[in-house]
């Protein structure tokens, strides 16, 4: 007996959009998911703006440093430390269900309801035709599902010299946010340089966001709370439980939450699907026509290893380098901040020296805004007396700048699936992630052209923060897409080879990562593969 | 020999961070949060916590060489836990977040940059007598 024609593993981005690909298409759709949520925290907090919070609500310490303080007490440098306490569900259980060990690299995986993008950071970007040729990716079928993409989840941003990395030829673009005081200074000297820094290769712009900024389908524009790390509840953010949310009111549509996939077979037209109950690790099977694993690049990668009973794998990995370069704009330092605005990024700054946009390395910048200062006074290396004026001075001119660069493939970067008995799937993913002499160079040379633009546009970089290799949360190319039917590949619609009805919706295909944020792309692969499974159903 | 107690802790450490008296509720948080972080395994760290507990005079400068020297340390862990504390408090907040600095409190801000080096000097020596 058929569960369901297709099943879709996880709730993510790609698993959300798969889905809704398949029912608008008329299919049935099975997700199954752990979709572990928040269930403390939202009930806490004020609908109050971040500063109103700050100065009135003798509980917030409850949400801001967490009920077992776990947001200070948590070392900076562990997985999911940037999380805020309301978000840290985004990492619940993984340590126990999927086990890492690794000298060097050091990812944040979930297994949440709406996955990783429970947290993002919405920033949106679109591939130029050369980088999704690179990743192996369909030109037109990607730049078609961009623009469906983009109409589900509403962005905003603006035309200026980013949006060619940004959401480029897409329309229906909202405005964008309000610019912060501080990245205003910044962005007013890049207009100043603006010739010197083209020819310098950058670019700077501001971001597009998946956050409205005018409402609609139900959802409100932002207010500017300046709340985004800690709640949703304007829903101006697109998060992938939204989707989840309306799909759920259809009735081709079942969610079997606190099921964790194991593994799948493929036998006399069906898929099973071998699922572990979270608590008490019972097993149960499902079974359907199509299987779209949108687990998450590692965890699919997991599925495909156990599944696939062939000699023991290596799997290739890329992952973008990344780098936390804190900037100081002293105009700005000792100065109030505007009452109302995001924490989001600010700007974008990217690097594209040959002017082709092929190669690509993209900073955002953030003010600090709606983070605590106990955060920055734990990184100073003064006495606590002294450090809180000085940096309560510092903080309204300081810019936080995330850089991150492209990544190919390379010897030193893969995973595979290794016996631990002592883990709910008696195994653990064991990666090894290690740049060439050569890709050191290349991302070292980049961070000082970023160093001296930033000196340039007026914001003096204070130092470089390494968090280490997995950090940048962007994955993918365990499963490279192949036009040759070989092992642990893909062919160009997402099927697994080797396989007739598993398709795989995540990043796992791609075989090359551009620096610009991957979901927005990652979610038009999974409307694609999608709507390729709804035709073979058909 | 002066040990106190948790709460007495959370006053002694909040008077140092912003020179305030702290009430019963924040001290008690104190004390919980405390209580998750346990009190440190390392016998030459904590003998520093409680110098500095029994010589409030010395805490600045055992803050100042432990930020440098010991970041991880108890002493250092302490203090931090004590300043989210505060910075989560409604009635010292402001103290936390950015406002405009007149050019007195500008001037001001030379002086904690001087005296955190002067502190940390004078903690490398107290290091010293206390192993
Ligand atoms: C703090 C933060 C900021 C970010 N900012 C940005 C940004 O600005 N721009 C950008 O492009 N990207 C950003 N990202 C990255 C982005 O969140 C991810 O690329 C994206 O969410 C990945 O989506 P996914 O669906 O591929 O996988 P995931 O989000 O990992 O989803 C996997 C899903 O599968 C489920 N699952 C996993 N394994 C199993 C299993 N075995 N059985 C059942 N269910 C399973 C999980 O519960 C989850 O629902 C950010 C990430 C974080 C954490």
């Amino acid at each position: 007996m058929i569960d369901s024609d297709v099943i879709v593993v996880g709730s993510g981005a790609t698993g959300s959009m798969a889905a809704q690909t398949i029912i608008e298409g008329g299919g049935s759709v099975l997700m199954l998911d752990v979709g572990r949520t928040d269930r403390h925290y939202a009930g806490l907090l004020p609908e109050q703006d971040y500063l109103e919070i700050r100065r009135t609500d003798p509980e917030q310490h409850r949400y801001l440093l967490g009920e077992s303080f776990e947001s200070v007490l948590a070392s900076s440098s562990s997985t999911g430390a940037q999380l805020t306490p309301p978000r840290r569900h985004v990492v619940a259980d993984v340590d126990r269900f999927l086990p890492i060990s690794s000298p060097n690299f050091f990812p944040m995986e979930s297994l949440a309801l709406g996955g990783l993008g429970s947290a993002w950071g919405l920033g949106c970007c679109v591939f130029s035709g050369a980088e999704l040729k690179a990743a192996r990716l369909p030109v037109a079928g990607m730049k078609a599902a961009y623009d469906v993409v983009a109409a589900r989840i509403g962005i905003s941003g603006e035309r200026d010299d980013a949006q060619p990395y940004t959401f480029s030829y897409l329309d229906g673009i909202q405005p964008s946010i309000p610019l912060d005081p501080t990245a205003a200074v910044v962005y007013k000297n890049y207009a100043r340089h603006r010739n010197r820094m083209h020819g310098d290769g950058f670019y700077m712009g501001r971001p597009a966001l998946a956050l409205l900024t005018e409402s609609r389908d139900g959802r409100n524009a932002t207010q500017l709370r300046d709340m985004d790390f800690y709640s949703d509840a304007e829903r101006a953010a697109w998060r992938p439980w939204i989707t989840i949310e309306t799909l759920r009111k259809h009735e081709r549509f079942q969610y079997a939450g606190d099921r964790f996939v194991t593994r799948f077979e493929e036998r006399e037209g069906e898929v099973s699907v071998v699922t572990l109950a979270m608590g008490d690790l019972e097993e149960r099977t499902y079974r359907c026509r199509r299987l779209i694993l949108a687990s998450g690049t590692l965890g699919t990668a997991r599925i495909v290893l156990r599944s696939q009973r062939r000699p023991a794998a290596s799997l290739p990995l890329l992952c973008n380098p990344f780098a936390y370069i804190p900037c100081l704009v002293p105009a700005r330092a000792g100065r109030s901040m505007p009452e109302r605005n995001t924490g989001l990024a600010q700007l974008e700054l990217f690097h594209d020296p040959g002017q082709r946009n092929d190669d690509v390395a993209m900073a955002s910048i953030y003010s600090y805004r709606s983070l605590m200062l106990f955060r920055l006074l734990r990184e100073t290396p003064i006495d606590l007396q002294d450090a809180r004026p000085l940096m309560r001075a510092l903080m309204s001119g300081l810019l936080i700048m995330a850089v991150q660069y492209p990544e190919s493939r390379s010897a030193g970067k893969y995973l595979r699936l290794e016996p631990d008995a002592a883990t709910p799937t008696r195994d653990r993913l064991h990666v090894n992630y290690e740049l060439t002499r050569d890709e050191n160079a290349r991302v070292g040379w980049r961070e000082k052209l970023y160093l001296r633009a930033m000196r340039r546009l007026g914001a003096w970089p204070l130092r470089r923060l390494y968090p280490g290799h997995g950090s940048s949360i962007h994955y993918a190319g365990t499963l490279p897409f192949s036009d040759m039917e070989k092992p642990y590949t893909l062919s160009p619609d997402g099927r697994v080879w080797g396989t007739n009805k598993i398709f795989v919706a995540d990043g796992s295909g791609f075989a090359y990562l551009p620096a610009k944020g991957l979901t927005l792309s990652l979610m038009a692969n999974a409307h694609r593969v999608a709507a390729g499974v709804l035709k073979t159903t058909a | 020999m002066y040990e106190p107690s948790a709460e007495g802790e959370a006053r002694v450490f909040a008077k140092y961070l912003i020179g305030r008296d702290i009430d019963d509720t924040c001290a008690q948080l104190y004390a919980r949060a405390a209580g998750e972080l346990g009190s440190g395994q390392d016998v030459r760290d904590r003998k520093i916590l409680a110098f500095a507990l029994r010589h409030v005079w010395a805490l600045g400068p055992l803050d100042a060489i432990s930020a440098l020297r010991r970041p991880k340390s108890i002493l250092r862990a302490k203090l931090l836990l004590m300043s989210a504390i505060l910075e989560a408090r409604p009635e010292f907040s402001e103290k936390f977040l950015p406002a405009d600095h007149s050019g007195m409190e500008r001037a001001a801000l030379l002086y904690y940059a001087g005296r955190t080096v002067a502190r940390a000097i004078a903690g490398f020596a107290l290091l010293g007598v206390i192993a």
